[in-house]
């Protein structure tokens, strides 16, 4: 899985703990910690397309979810519990993950991530609903 | 207020608990769908019909609810204009108000229960923003080039979907469209 970025907020008290739990833990391609998450968060819209997947931790999940899912092909998911961090890649095929180091627990941030991983998605019906989401910047453009 | 709330069918009932609550508040409800639990059809149908609705300033604020929340508030955000948080808190939802101005608050109908998703609701429509975060709202804002409003954009799709092309050739029910004029 040497496709996923991680960007952790350098404000999280245990940034560096969750890096090298994640580095440990999983298999990703970089792990990096952030000074400015609102910089590192255009950043990433304007290179996403190095990485499959996208994972983010900052305090709330709302910035990076209002910017990131105003782009073509990017289906962003702000994340709190274990069932939907599993639906949001078997129904939706997120690609881009925000977690809130303010709401969830360092221990409920691995398993988020953990059970998104794991889950693949299942298409099907589901392409109607991502292909209404395409279109919808696509004509915009 | 003035207030767009829509949804896809298993969101439904409680979008209907919410209309419920809001109403009996005093607000002016533009219930955009879906109108049943029972009908498949697709989250983004219901949350561009919010979020044009918020985006043309026809009503002051919009809510947006589906399975988790996810597919909903992306379909939320994919229109210019538009801020939209996905929450399962109260306060992330009152974060979002006075950090970020955001316009639409969405949930997981299947998530956060009646109880949490009307205190949700309260923390969004009570909370002033308090001018923080300009230049990345800016950015935000900037962020698509124009707000298209064209009511046909997923025609073809849901004529696509009603014939059994996303479904391995089993045709499905009509799609309950909003019931409101853009």
């Amino acid at each position: 899985m040497k496709d996923i970025l991680v960007v952790i907020d350098k404000k999280y008290l245990l940034h560096k703990e969750l890096q090298n739990q994640i580095k440990t833990k999983f298999d990703f391609g970089d792990v990096e910690l952030s000074n400015n998450i609102h910089e590192s968060i255009i950043k990433i819209g304007e290179n996403h397309s190095n990485y499959k997947t996208i994972i983010i931790i900052d305090d709330y999940a709302v910035a990076p979810f209002l910017y990131l899912s105003k782009i073509e092909n990017m289906v962003v998911a702000s994340i709190y519990d274990e069932h939907s961090s599993f639906m949001t890649a078997f129904h939706n095929n997120a690609n881009v993950l925000c977690l809130a180091y303010e709401i969830s627990g360092f221990e409920l941030l691995i398993s988020l991530i953990e059970s998104f991983i794991r889950s693949t998605f299942e298409g099907g019906r589901h392409y109607a609903r991502l292909d209404m989401l395409n279109l919808e910047l696509k004509e915009a453009e | 207020m003035k207030i767009a709330i829509g949804c896809d069918h298993p969101a439904f009932i409680r979008k209907q608990d919410i209309i419920e609550y809001l109403k009996g508040l005093g607000h002016e409800i533009i219930d955009c769908g879906t109108y049943n639990s029972t009908i498949r059809t697709h989250y983004p149908i219901y949350g561009r019909e919010v979020a044009i609705l918020v985006a043309e300033k026809k009503v002051d604020f919009g809510i947006a609810i589906c399975g988790t929340g996810v597919g909903i508030s992306n379909s939320v955000n994919k229109v210019k204009g538009v801020r939209c948080a996905l929450v399962r808190d109260p306060l992330t939802a009152k974060i979002a108000r006075e950090r970020y101005d955001v316009n639409v608050i969405s949930f997981g109908g299947r998530i956060v229960g009646t109880g949490v998703g009307i205190m949700i609701v309260d923390a969004a429509l009570k909370t002033k923003y308090l001018g923080e975060n300009k230049q990345f709202i800016n950015e935000v804002n900037q962020k698509i080039d124009h707000l298209n409003t064209d009511q046909h954009l997923f025609d073809k799709i849901i004529k696509n979907w009603e014939d059994g092309k996303y479904t391995e050739g089993v045709k499905q029910a009509d799609v309950l469209m909003p019931r409101v004029k853009i």
